[in-house]
């Protein structure tokens, strides 16, 4: 194997490797904003007990926000699940060879260019999805900031679990905003080998119609 | 594995496929294509001469004439070119 082609190889298996990661980050994200907002539901459905109306309003609204939390979460988790597997199809067949010829590699070029044709528009809606998830996680633990300094001052609160939960808030945070940008990354370097690509069909179909 | 591909990647993956002589259903199923894109396909590069047509036991056999090895040489360097060329994704 020439080194150009050894490169090559090498640079697809890095990338292939970057991307595996991002997609099994994405998916324990999207399981952990599911278990989250599951609990929500729980907490709020079991105190509906309540009869103040007050009361009664919020933990309605609270539970149509974990619903709408739980929907997306679960969407995010079926995307990524699904882009998984389809790039385990072309991992599987890439861990099958030790020294792939010039021809396995193009192979595994026409694939992930394939597959990121054919999921990009759910990759674009998993960034939008992600964003969105990283802000609310944000304000919620913004919002569990504020009530736990007011809330201690009055000496009702339990201050560890309060501040675990400010936490995972801020991690979940960080992490939505993490994924979209990394998947941004993604998309940009392959929205360049796609533009290219049409440079690459123009000069394999005027190839095509010179006369044998 | 059903990506979209364009109708170049797909003759590539015929011709590659072809290097042994094989049935028209053997290349519908391994290119993943419907039979009527697939016959068209087919039908294409046999008009262009990059696909040879011989009868075994009454079988219809198509096999790559050297005629591709052009486009598929062709095919393969813009490729890996394509990628060779453009920026490397790193999480």
């Amino acid at each position: 194997m020439n080194v150009e082609l050894k490169a090559t190889e090498t640079k697809i298996k890095k990338e292939m490797k970057h991307f595996m990661a991002l997609n099994v980050m994405s998916i324990a994200f999207g399981g952990i904003a599911l278990a989250l907002a599951i609990s929500a539901l729980t907490v709020n459905a079991l105190a509906l007990k309540t009869t103040d109306p007050t009361t009664l309003l919020n933990l309605f609204s609270n539970i149509g926000i974990s619903l709408v939390v739980a929907g997306l979460a679960f969407w995010f988790l079926i995307s990524s699940a699904e882009v998984l597997s389809k790039f385990e199809e072309i991992q599987e067949e890439k861990n099958s060879e030790l020294a792939p010829s010039r021809e396995k590699l193009t192979e595994r070029v026409v694939k992930l260019i394939g597959l990121y044709r054919e999921k990009k528009p759910q990759i674009r809606r998993m960034i939008l999805v992600s964003k969105i998830a990283g802000v609310c996680f944000f304000a919620n633990a913004l919002i569990q900031a504020v009530m736990l300094v007011q809330n201690l001052n009055a000496g009702s609160v339990a201050f560890a679990p309060a501040v675990g939960g400010i936490l995972v808030s801020v991690v979940m945070g960080a992490v939505g905003f993490f994924l979209p940008s990394s998947f941004h990354k993604y998309a940009m370097c392959w929205d360049e080998r796609l533009m290219h690509s049409d440079d690459v069909e123009k000069k394999i179909l005027s190839f095509m119609e010179e006369p044998l | 594995m059903n990506t979209r591909r364009t109708q170049y990647e797909i003759y590539w993956e015929i011709l590659t496929y072809c290097k042994t002589p094989r049935l028209i259903t053997q290349i519908i199923q391994r290119c993943n294509l419907n039979s009527k894109i697939g016959q068209e396909h087919v039908e294409f590069l046999e008009s262009k001469g990059y696909l040879g047509k011989t009868i075994e036991k009454d079988k219809v056999l198509y096999t790559t004439t050297p005629a591709a090895r052009g486009y598929v040489e062709l095919f393969m360097k813009l490729y890996l070119e394509l990628f060779q060329n453009s920026p490397e994704f790193r999480l």
